[in-house]
């Protein structure tokens, strides 16, 4: 009679030893294998953090390295920006540099003389404004061709030169004699031009 | 009273005689030991049956306890180890993997080592480094990027004006020789700008859903993360700039701010890293390439980019003209219009927005042919690859044969450019109108269902 409780104890102690173990088994397994995924991944953090701080600073010691050359070229970029593409409407200057335009290709044998301007109400369009004005102009045909250039390419970075387009010309062919006494082609021009501004 | 003297004295007989049986003969077997125990049960049950009480000497009963199997001691204590250990094991996991514990930590006020916790903080430490790291090269990456399009900006005017009919030799020359200079700088930016848009912006992180960065599902979750970092970064940065007002701070927040478009801008990346320098080894190529890369660019230089492309270049224009009318007429141009006749223009009327260009002018012939001479100009206008829809629908001529015959030109044409522009604006806008149309429709319609539904 007491052998056999003892068996049955016996046999429900192995069981239950069995079932433990087993159970904790697969849970320390599990856990294990988590634990020992981040215990690897800690030192490899750890690695790559020093890595990363080195890169970090290389980085940034670069980046203030260059800083004042960064800042001389966006200084210089900027400059011609303001000159090409301004804020506001700047007529003053524009008006100023359609001077300087006729002073630079005015000759006695290849005249070009601005009669008028007339500056319109400025446009806001998305993303910039636009400065409508009017100009009167006569001209030789080499000048005309000129100052048809000049517009084309302003508003590049190296011509220091407002951005324009023109969006309407009405032309007249004339013929005078020059200083010379030879007979020139003359054009008189009434050209629309679009002066931009950010 | 009797009964119970009587019993006390049987069972310390049988005791005494069961002790003296047991130190004579200590050899007995076990089944003779537990029938005369069972025998002294019997007799100790029948004698409290018959309500009498007798007095048991227990010290006497100690001897006859029944032995504990050690096998079991074993097991229990077996048990009692495994189950303690098994204790231990989810205690030490959840404090290491979980955060359960923590509130031990804040009752005792001690640091409770965590290392789901240590690895989180590093991966947090991780994700700042490299977001550091990222905010510096995408700053550089940023000043690249304008250089390129400040180079590209003069290069596509050299380019311009070296491909331009209008352009004299000299200035092609010009041209040629500083598309070559600009070509080194180029390259040189571009390849600045690609070694710091390529570097990975993201790093390998530690956690326990396995982020292993050779899935490409979770370098795109990983980028994701990292680009959201910097753009955070880049806006904390600019919003700490918003109300200074010095010269360095109002220029370091446009920095940050176009970096942050830069940040944001991901096509823009991928036609860096997606193309190399060297497959744009043609003028074309590379022109081709700036002006994509400003249509992707917001910047200064994208703004002006769009209204550069949208000018219309009259002195190509004039020189088409030109060329077409001599063609027709060979004197053209040659100042010999009262001597052999020929063709000349008193007017021009160019209009952009409509892309119509009206040309008035005269043609004088000596043989009576000026209509032939119009109708050949305005097919030669029409085979133009800038013109089209030349025409000139009523002709009139008047003269003799001794003083030649003229006849006036008014031929109005349109810009093919700007003509296929209006269409495709004329398109979008009846797209937008059927577009506002079938909206407007869906609309009426909900509001009908409502009101029937009501």
């Amino acid at each position: 009679m007491q052998s056999s409780r003892e068996n049955t104890y016996i046999r429900a102690y192995v069981l239950l030893i069995l079932i433990i173990v087993g159970a904790a088994g697969f849970y320390g397994y599990k856990m294990w294998t988590d634990y020992d995924f981040l215990k690897q991944g800690f030192s490899k953090n750890e690695a790559a953090a020093e890595a990363l701080k080195t890169l970090e600073t290389d980085e940034q010691s670069t980046y203030e390295e260059k800083k004042p050359e960064f800042k001389d070229f966006t200084d210089m970029v900027n400059k011609n920006i303001i000159a090409i593409f301004p804020s506001d409407e700047q007529y003053t200057t524009l008006t100023k540099k359609m001077d300087d335009i006729e002073a630079q290709l005015s000759t006695p044998s290849n005249p070009i003389e601005i009669s008028n301007i007339t500056f319109q109400k400025p446009v806001k369009i998305e993303g910039y404004s636009l400065l409508p004005l009017r100009m009167t102009v006569k001209s030789s045909q080499p000048n005309f061709l000129k100052f048809l250039k000049l517009i084309e390419s302003s508003g590049s970075v190296d011509s220091e030169l407002r951005l324009m387009d023109i969006p309407s010309i009405r032309l007249n062919f004339e013929d005078i004699i020059s200083p010379e006494g030879k007979d020139n082609k003359v054009l008189d021009f009434t050209v629309q031009l679009n002066a931009y501004f950010q | 009273m009797a009964d119970q003297t009587l019993s006390s004295n049987l069972i310390q007989g049988i005791v005494s005689t069961e002790k003296a049986k047991t130190s004579d003969a200590p050899i007995l077997d076990k089944n003779f030991k537990s029938e005369e125990s069972e025998l002294l049960k019997n007799i100790i049950a029948d004698d409290e049956t018959a309500k009498g009480k007798a007095e048991i000497d227990s010290s006497l009963l100690i001897e006859t306890k029944p032995k504990k199997s050690v096998l079991l001691i074993i097991l229990k204590l077996v048990f009692v180890l495994v189950c303690l250990a098994s204790i231990a094991t989810v205690l030490f996991f959840t404090s290491q993997l979980t955060d359960t514990f923590d509130f031990v930590a804040t009752t005792t006020n001690q640091d409770i080592p965590n290392l789901s916790k240590q690895v989180a903080a590093q991966n947090e430490d991780i994700v700042n480094k490299q977001t550091d790291l990222n905010f510096y090269r995408y700053l550089q990456a940023k000043m690249y990027v304008d250089q390129f399009s400040y180079y590209g900006d003069t290069f596509m005017k050299n380019f311009e004006i070296f491909n331009s009919k209008t352009s004299s030799s000299s200035e092609r020359k010009k041209a040629k020789e500083d598309t070559v200079k600009l070509k080194e700088q180029l390259s040189t930016s571009f390849a600045a700008t690609n070694e710091k848009l390529s570097s990975p912006i993201y790093t390998e992180l530690v956690s326990l859903d396995y982020m292993l960065l050779t899935d490409p599902e979770k370098i795109t979750e990983s980028e994701k993360l990292f680009k959201g970092k910097l753009i955070a970064k880049l806006e904390t940065s600019i919003k700490n700039l918003e109300k200074e007002t010095s010269a360095e701070a109002k220029s370091d927040y446009k920095n940050y701010a176009y970096t942050l478009l830069l940040a944001k801008n991901e096509p823009l990346k991928k036609l860096f890293i997606g193309t190399k320098f060297e497959d744009l080894d043609t003028d074309q190529k590379l022109y081709n390439f700036i002006k994509q890369m400003n249509s992707m660019t917001v910047n200064d230089f994208s703004a002006m980019q769009v209204i550069k492309e949208n000018r219309i270049r009259w002195s190509e224009i004039i020189k088409e003209i030109d060329q077409r009318t001599t063609a027709i007429d060979q004197y053209y141009s040659k100042d010999f219009y009262d001597e052999y006749g020929g063709i000349r223009y008193t007017s021009y009327d160019f209009d952009s927005k409509t892309g119509k260009i009206s040309i008035s002018g005269d043609t004088k012939r000596f043989d009576a042919k000026n209509f032939t001479m119009i109708a050949s100009l305005i097919e030669e206008l029409n085979n133009s690859d800038l013109f089209q829809g030349a025409e000139m629908r009523s002709f009139s001529k008047s003269g003799t044969v001794e003083d030649g015959f003229t006849a006036n030109i008014q031929i109005t044409t349109y810009l093919k450019s700007a003509v296929a522009k209006a269409k495709i604006a004329a398109e979008e806008a009846a797209k937008a109108a059927a577009r506002a149309k079938a909206a407007k429709a869906n609309a009426a319609k909900s509001a009908a269902s409502v009101t029937a539904a009501n």
